[in-house]
């Protein structure tokens, strides 16, 4: 073999220039792409990861804000005690719910069985407020809280009534000594 | 040093003068106890201490403008007692349990601030505040007639116009309880409810 026209191509070697002619066919050209003799598939592509990718994020975020818009109440003691601004107690009364008695002691049987009671209109009305309760008007409070407070408020009913009744009754006898008075002259 | 004493004397004196003074707003109802039995309807009300901070609390917790008129009306407020009976017949009830109370307003401290008495259904209306200095720390509302007694006490200073006023706003209902529909259409005008 001779090694100047191996590495060089200068001089003349025959054994060589055969294999050169042997390997002629796997030439590098710089046209044509080189040949490969094994045949391969046109690659895939996967779609629906792309589409799985926007969808689990879109998901969560729906998620999320529809936890925030519509929070979860927690399986507590608390319980949701809708307001009322004008409940309607001049009705035609209904069957007498059961009274309203502090969480720690027993029920009282005979005491307030003249307590205000629910209408049909008010039980409509607070069933829809529950339905769809207002968040300016609608707050949490614990069951000591709801006593507490249906408590003062029943005191303070009766109190303001009871003031109105001797305002009414002054008023009335004021009324009838000036009437007096005016058909004496 | 000895001024000093001797105010200090003066203080340890004068503080329990004021606590027991506070303290003799509140009537003795006790004995109303045993109208329950007889009496067709009955309300009884007591709520102070910690239930009362409590019920004031969530007058400030809601968030209404009304409510906290009434929280601002009570805030003073140390209790409140209310009893309400009421009777199917006439004269279903001792008079000496209604005099009782009224005895007890007869006491040093007691003012007079209202007193009715009519011969229609036998009612009397009596209304007495009890003042400490210029400061109100109790009212009491006797209401009694044939069929029915009403009594309030309050304890503490409280805005009885506000009081009045705020009668079937928020969640106090305007309700009469012990006005029985047929003495309402003889003795008093339709108007009369709303005023």
């Amino acid at each position: 073999m001779n090694d100047e026209y191996l590495w060089q191509k200068t001089g003349e070697d025959p054994e060589t220039r055969r294999l050169e002619d042997a390997l002629a066919v796997f030439r590098y050209r710089e046209d044509d792409p080189p040949a490969v003799p094994i045949a391969t598939k046109p690659p895939r592509t996967r779609r629906w990861r792309f589409a799985l990718a926007f969808a689990v994020p879109a998901f969560a975020a729906a998620a999320v804000a529809a936890v925030i818009w519509f929070p979860i109440t927690p399986p507590s003691d608390e319980v949701t005690f809708i307001y009322y601004p004008e409940p309607e107690i001049r009705e035609q009364p209904v069957a007498a719910p059961a009274p309203v008695t502090r969480p720690s002691e027993p029920a009282k049987q005979p005491v307030r069985r003249g307590e205000v009671q629910p209408t049909v209109a008010s039980l409509r009305h607070r069933a829809v407020t529950r339905l769809h309760p207002q968040r300016t008007g609608t707050v949490a409070l614990t069951e000591e809280e709801r006593y507490a407070y249906h408590q003062l408020m029943l005191a303070l009913s009766i109190s303001s009534s009871k003031l109105n009744i001797v305002r009414n009754t002054i008023n009335g006898v004021e009324q009838t000594d000036n009437d007096t008075k005016q058909n004496d002259r | 040093m000895r001024q000093a004493r001797i105010y200090l004397l003066a203080l340890f004196i004068a503080l329990p003068v004021v606590a027991a003074n506070a303290q003799d707003a509140r009537l003795r109802l006790d004995h109303l106890d045993g109208l329950e039995a007889h009496a067709r309807d009955v309300v009884e009300v007591n709520i102070d201490g910690k239930l009362l901070d409590l019920a004031k609390r969530v007058t400030l917790k809601v968030n209404d403008e009304n409510a906290k008129k009434v929280g601002a009306a009570i805030s003073g407020l140390k209790g409140i007692y209310v009893r309400v009976y009421r009777f199917a017949q006439d004269n279903e009830y001792s008079v000496g349990d209604v005099d009782a109370i009224r005895s007890q307003l007869n006491s040093p401290g007691w003012e007079k601030l209202a007193d009715v008495r009519s011969k229609k259904n036998n009612q009397k209306i009596d209304v007495y505040t009890m003042f400490t200095g210029d400061l109100m720390s109790g009212v009491a509302v006797v209401i009694s007639d044939s069929k029915s007694i009403a009594v309030v006490n309050m304890i503490g200073p409280i805005d009885l116009e506000m009081l009045a006023e705020l009668g079937g706003k928020l969640s106090i209902p305007d309700m009469d309880i012990d006005i029985d529909v047929e003495h309402k259409s003889k003795d008093q005008k339709p108007k009369d409810d709303k005023e």
